[in-house]
């Protein structure tokens, strides 16, 4: 498989996780997914059926969803008319995903990148600088999507408004607690331009779909429970940094270390209830060295998901909904005319 | 109906800045081996110069210069041209120009007149279209042995401002009022702050970078200001571009312009572009201030600095004895100094300058003595300069420069509770209306003690004499300046 094809299904597997947590998308083998974008239609692994740029759409329509990133090929008079193309291809029933990136993101992790992973802050710009480009240092193998300037952003949610197609975020604190305080963002394109930049996101899928199923504000309600019949890769960073394993923290301990030692094994994805068995076991292992019992909780599904879900937001593990390895998706790369 | 510029509109609260004074760039220029004029004589073009007050401060210490600057804001230059006037400065020409027709049609045939040209604050905040016109300017104005300085926001430390910046303007799009729009920023930059510096992740990166920013704001902003004019024309202006050492410096090069430093020149800094680049990485400073020459130049910049240089240089040290031994700087920097070493003599000229030649006693201390003091002008404790500032001691009767009065007598019929003041040095200092009252006397006709009738507090008067003494305000007696 080439990069850009790698890159492809790394994008196309956040984007069905995104939309599945979000209730937009119904996680089932068979999936139509069209991927969008330069890269990805140049690839010879992709089942191609490229198609004239004035039928683009129509050649693919009926695609549960369409991921796009903003390769910056279509000039913003242009944005309208590819919104047009992607909305017609994904119906009334699929959605479309636009993957990006924090610029600032883009810029740290390529300074870490330029300057070798023993590069250390002298302090002299201030800590949150020094910090910065430890967190780099440990983001320098992270996948990068092209990042959309603020500008760029408005223009594309307008078109897809105009197209009938309405970006859904979810409330910034279900991401990250700590940014619930952050509420003077309230539309659903400041929300997303906040997750993205405060989360230092890589990669991160901007959910749009049809007028008429989009929630109320275009306000996504998550449901990570959805996350128990998934998978869960850790890596680098550890999603130890993401701290706090709170309400359940002996379960989220556990599991935490079970991840630690998945990775370091190369296990590959965990199943989520192999997951959480291992860290059960271990949980009561613990326990018992300690002294004490430890039971199974009720809430130690919900908890445990919610837990991944925010290491996932700070691209500290990459969920699955589909098998990792054989999603029994049909993966499509777009014709040039659905590529912003 | 056309909108107001931005700086017409908001009026900018600029200042002195003493790294882009031809005393600085002079002598950091010599040191890279460049024929750098005498500041005393200087021909000094500021391009953005809003109402000048870089200028006028530094014209006002020298006579003998020319200063000429230009800025789009007509209303800054109406100011500032006011501000001359009323300090009797007529060194200074201030213009209301458009860089775009300057590059067009020059300065009324001023092209390759200018010993020093400047352009500080400017380059990233204009728009892309017109960043060419202003390297084309600063490279048709300079003489051919002439020295520009350039600052810009600096990639990649400049990258946490970039976010906080994305997120202000978006938070603060919906605002019609400067002041409102300052507001809402500010109040997400509470938010982003309040989310904790121990969050995980990014989220407690971009948190830290809210307080120190926050922190900045503070500092940048006059205490009786309504409002941050400084927030408005910084993170939410419509242009403000970062850019990296290479990037700057290809552009430099397209414009026919060569990097000679960084300025100041810190000591940790490697001085060849490749070693600033890695420095700017490590340092993760969001701003960079560089001097320039023109390509075609002669002599071609030195890729090092010549420390050999400073023999031929003046040395002013705000030195004062501390208790227990040695000197304490204003900056608050603690220097050892053994019985008749060249610390001790400096100290003992002190406030004035002293040529370098004269504090060592023969070649070899003359040499060493050049390495030191390379390593504490880089690190900002002693100045050094190709020719002396007028600084004196109070005497009899103190006397600070026209201009310094004249913006403290405005400052008290206006009112403020304060107004910055800059020094013989070209450093500027927040002073409180108590000691304003103190400067608009010290005219070099009234002692110390009519002052201290006049104002009714002897010991303030005593008090802000000693300090103003230190930090290179009080001129030398008139005869001793003849």
């Amino acid at each position: 498989m080439t990069d850009a094809m790698a890159r492809a299904r790394t994008f196309a597997h956040r984007a069905v996780v995104a939309a599945t947590v979000a209730g937009l998308l119904e996680a089932r083998r068979g999936l139509r997914v069209v991927v969008a974008g330069a890269d990805a239609s140049a690839d010879a692994d992709a089942d191609a059926s490229l198609q004239g740029a004035a039928d683009a759409g129509a050649a693919n329509a009926g695609a549960a969803l369409l991921v796009m990133t903003d390769e910056g090929s279509v000039a913003d008079g242009g944005v309208a008319a590819v919104m047009r193309r992607a909305r017609a291809c994904v119906g009334d029933a699929g959605l479309v995903a636009l993957v990006v990136g924090s610029l600032v993101t883009r810029e740290l992790v390529a300074t870490a990148r330029e300057a070798g992973e023993s590069i250390l802050a002298t302090g002299e710009g201030g800590d949150a600088y020094a910090r910065a480009l430890e967190w780099a240092r440990e983001h320098i193998a992270t996948e990068l999507a092209p990042p959309v300037a603020p500008e760029r952003l408005a223009h594309i949610v307008e078109a897809a408004a105009g197209e009938g197609l309405t970006l859904v975020e979810a409330e910034s604190g279900t991401h990250a607690p700590a940014l619930a305080r952050v509420r003077r963002m309230k539309s659903p394109r400041a929300r997303a331009l906040l997750a993205t930049i405060a989360l230092g996101s890589g990669a991160r899928p901007m959910l749009f779909v049809p007028t008429g199923r989009a929630p109320k504000g275009g306000l996504a309600r998550l449901k990570v429970d959805r996350l128990a019949d998934g998978w869960v890769e850790a890596g680098r960073p550890s999603p130890r940094d993401i701290g706090r394993p709170a309400p359940n923290g002996d379960l989220v301990r556990a599991a935490l270390a079970v991840l630690d030692e998945a990775a370091g094994a190369r296990r590959g994805p965990l199943p989520f209830k192999d997951l959480l068995r291992e860290a059960r076991e271990r949980q009561s292992a613990d326990a018992r060295a300690r002294g004490v019992r430890a039971t199974a909780g009720s809430s130690d599904t919900a908890d445990l998901a919610a837990f991944l879900h925010q290491c996932a937001a700070h691209e500290a593990v990459t969920l699955y909904v589909l098998e990792p390895r054989d999603p029994g998706w049909t993966l499509t790369a777009a014709p040039v005319g659905l590529s912003l | 109906m056309t909108e107001r510029f931005a700086y017409d509109a908001v009026p900018y609260d600029t200042e002195a800045n003493p790294e882009a004074h031809p005393r600085s760039m002079g002598t950091l220029a010599r040191l890279f081996g460049r024929a750098a004029a005498l500041p005393s004589t200087a021909r000094v073009l500021e391009i953005g110069c809003g109402d000048g007050e870089h200028l006028i401060a530094a014209a006002s210490y020298l006579p003998g210069a020319r200063f000429v600057g230009f800025d789009l804001a007509a209303d800054a230059i109406a100011r500032g041209v006011a501000a001359a006037r009323a300090a009797g400065i007529e060194n200074v020409e201030l213009l209301h120009r458009d860089v775009r027709d300057v590059r067009a049609s020059g300065l009324t045939g001023r092209d390759g007149a200018f010993d020093y040209v400047v352009a500080h604050g400017v380059y990233s905040w204009v728009p892309e279209s017109i960043r060419a016109d202003v390297l084309a300017v600063i490279r048709s104005a300079l003489a051919p042995d002439g020295i520009g300085f350039l600052s810009v926001n600096a990639l990649p430390g400049w990258s946490l401002r970039r976010a906080l910046r994305i997120l202000m303007r978006e938070v603060s799009a919906d605002e019609g009022e400067p002041a409102a729009k300052v507001a809402a920023a500010m109040a997400l930059v509470d938010d982003l702050a309040g989310a904790g510096v121990a969050a995980p992740g990014f989220v407690g990166v971009l948190a830290k970078a809210a307080e120190e920013y926050r922190a900045h704001v503070v500092k940048a902003t006059p205490p009786d200001a309504p409002f941050s004019r400084y927030v408005f024309h910084d993170l939410l202006a419509e242009c403000n571009d970062p850019f990296s050492v290479a990037e700057l410096t290809a552009r430099l090069r397209a414009a026919g312009l060569g990097v000679v430093c960084e300025t100041p020149l810190s000591r940790s800094r490697a001085t060849q572009l490749v070693g600033l680049a890695e420095d700017m990485a490590r340092s993760g400073s969001p701003f960079l201030q560089v001097l320039v020459c023109r390509e075609d130049g002669d002599p071609k910049a030195a890729p090092e600095p010549a420390v050999a240089a400073i023999r031929t240089m003046q040395l002013w040290a705000d030195l004062a004895a501390a208790p227990g031994g040695g000197f304490r700087t204003t900056t608050g920097a603690l220097l050892r100094a053994k019985p008749g070493s060249p610390l001790e003599r400096a100290a003992a000229a002190a406030p004035g300058f002293v040529a370098v030649a004269d504090l060592a006693e023969d070649d070899a201390a003359l040499s060493q003595l050049e390495r030191d003091l390379f390593v504490a002008a880089c690190e900002g404790v002693l100045t050094l300069a190709t020719e002396p500032a007028p600084i004196g001691g109070a005497g009899a009767a103190p006397r600070v420069d026209t201009y310094v009065r004249a913006r403290a007598r405005e400052a008290l019929e206006r009112g403020a509770r304060s107004a910055v003041l800059t020094s013989a040095l070209h450093r500027s200092f927040r002073v409180p209306d108590a000691e304003l009252r103190v400067v608009a006397e010290l005219d070099g006709r009234a002692t110390v003690k009519e002052i201290a009738g006049r104002v009714g507090d002897a010991a303030l008067v005593e008090r802000v004499v000693d300090r103003f003494a230190r930090y290179g305000f009080l001129l030398a007696a008139r005869e001793e300046a003849t």
